[in-house]
């Protein structure tokens, strides 16, 4: 086991995050109505960098070759559009460093937002 | 579907542990965890209907991070813990991980009884190839030929193809995966862990630190496409020759088989027993 790993402080905890609901959806470029026509469909990739160890299996391994190699050795998501939401990185990545999320127009955006608060308030929130 | 996917293994991991997790950059145990996790919540299961135990080896190190009744017990003796839970507490659903040192060295007569037996265990087997954790030397599953610390020439000993030997052992339900092929491994450690009665899932995984780099393969990268070039599907495997097949290995269901478990003959004991 690598030596800076075990003495390595806890860093901030991305979990919250996921928990809360607070991931990708955020950096998401939404989706423009002619790329709906063409049934296209958009993915955003977020790195969670205090758990990643630059080991590189999602640079390598991704068929789209979205990610390019910051001088960590970490990913950096350079085409973010070419991702086809396979899913290796996500299920290969050995520290749960990377969520891809799929992109949703703005109407499907609203849509999911009003249904959540009415969700929430139903029960009593 | 895949957000579900990602959220679900938060709620999984204890978040009160350090993380990132102690493995090595690229470590298959990491993809294992993962793969472990996306089954469990594919089931259904709750935490507290769940027990991971293992034994000592960078694999043992697993129960820390996952918020089951876990138990992190003594090396090669992940098994007879486990037992006892399931003997005691037989509505649990009781998983052991070990290592391939851990399961077939010092543990290797505990596996093959639990086997024979067929008491309704899932032993996750992450077989590595090589003593991880106490610094690479050679270990039952390390292959012919390779190198290791204390095989500086190459290894002169023979391996245990370790899900074979879980079939001829009697296990109910026995496979293997890769940690390359993750996505099949989900589908596979969720058919084992509903199985009633003994079941292997023997992962091929990489251990770059401590085998990649004495052979060839020193980062994951590497070993992970060496385990796609290696694995060979049951079904395919069947019509290859022993030629063909060479150092190549199965990948799938080797065995699934129906019959009386450990805890249902007990269960029946004792009940002829009361009525006497
Ligand atoms: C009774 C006992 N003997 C020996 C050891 C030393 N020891 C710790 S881990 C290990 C082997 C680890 O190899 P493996 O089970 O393959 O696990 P890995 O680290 O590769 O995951 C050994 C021999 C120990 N902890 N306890
Ligand atoms: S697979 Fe995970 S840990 Fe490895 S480089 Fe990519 S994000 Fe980092
Ligand atoms: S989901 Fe697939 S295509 Fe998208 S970044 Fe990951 S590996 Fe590449
Ligand atoms: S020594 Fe090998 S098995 Fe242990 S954490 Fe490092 S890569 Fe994984
Ligand atoms: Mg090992």
């Amino acid at each position: 086991m690598s030596e800076n790993l075990k003495n390595g402080e806890p860093d901030n905890d991305p979990c919250q995050d996921v928990i809360m609901g607070k991931t990708a959806d955020n950096d998401c470029r939404q989706v423009t109505g002619q790329e709906k026509e063409k049934g296209s469909r958009l993915f955003s990739q977020t790195i969670f960098y205090d758990w990643c160890k630059a080991c590189g299996i999602c640079i390598a391994f991704c068929p789209q070759q979205v990610f390019s190699r910051n001088e960590q050795g970490k990913p950096v998501v350079a085409q973010p559009d070419a991702c086809v939401g396979c899913g290796f990185c996500e299920i290969h990545c050995p520290d749960f460093a990377i969520t891809i999320t799929e992109c949703q127009s703005g109407a499907e955006q609203h849509k999911k937002t009003v249904e959540s608060t009415e969700a929430g308030e139903a029960n009593g929130e | 579907m895949i957000e579900k996917m990602n959220s679900v293994r938060h709620d999984y991991l204890r978040h009160d542990k350090k993380f990132p997790h102690v493995w090595c950059p690229g470590c298959g145990n990491g993809i294992v965890l993962g793969s472990l996790i996306r089954a469990i919540a594919k089931l259904g299961l709750e935490k507290d209907e769940l027990v991971l135990a293992s034994g000592i080896g960078c694999s043992g190190r697993m129960p820390v991070y996952v918020d089951f009744n876990t138990l992190h017990t003594t090396h090669g003796r992940a098994l007879t813990f486990a037992t006892g839970i399931k003997l005691a507490k037989p509505a649990l659903t009781v998983i052991t991980v070990m290592g391939d040192g851990d399961a077939t060295a010092i543990g290797g007569n505990h596996f093959i009884h639990a086997a024979r037996r067929n008491i309704d265990l899932t032993a996750i087997i992450i077989n590595n190839q090589i003593y991880g954790m106490t610094g690479g030397q050679y270990s039952p599953t390390t292959p012919y030929g390779s190198f290791a610390s204390t095989a500086a020439w190459g290894n002169i000993e023979h391996a245990f193809p370790i899900a074979e030997l879980a079939v001829t052992a009697g296990a109910s339900f026995v496979a293997r995966g890769t940690v390359y092929h993750a996505a099949m491994l989900d589908g596979l450690l969720a058919r084992g862990i509903v199985k009633k009665g003994f079941s292997v899932i023997e992962v091929m995984s990489n251990c770059h630190t401590q085998y990649g780099r004495r052979n060839q393969m020193n980062d994951p990268v590497t070993m992970m496409r060496y385990f796609n070039e290696n694995a060979v599907s049951v079904d395919r495997a069947a019509k290859m020759s022993e030629e063909e097949m060479g150092d190549r290995f199965t990948i799938g269901v080797l065995a699934d088989v129906d019959k009386p478990n450990y805890l249902e003959e007990y269960q029946k004991i004792r009940e002829r027993a009361q009525q006497e």
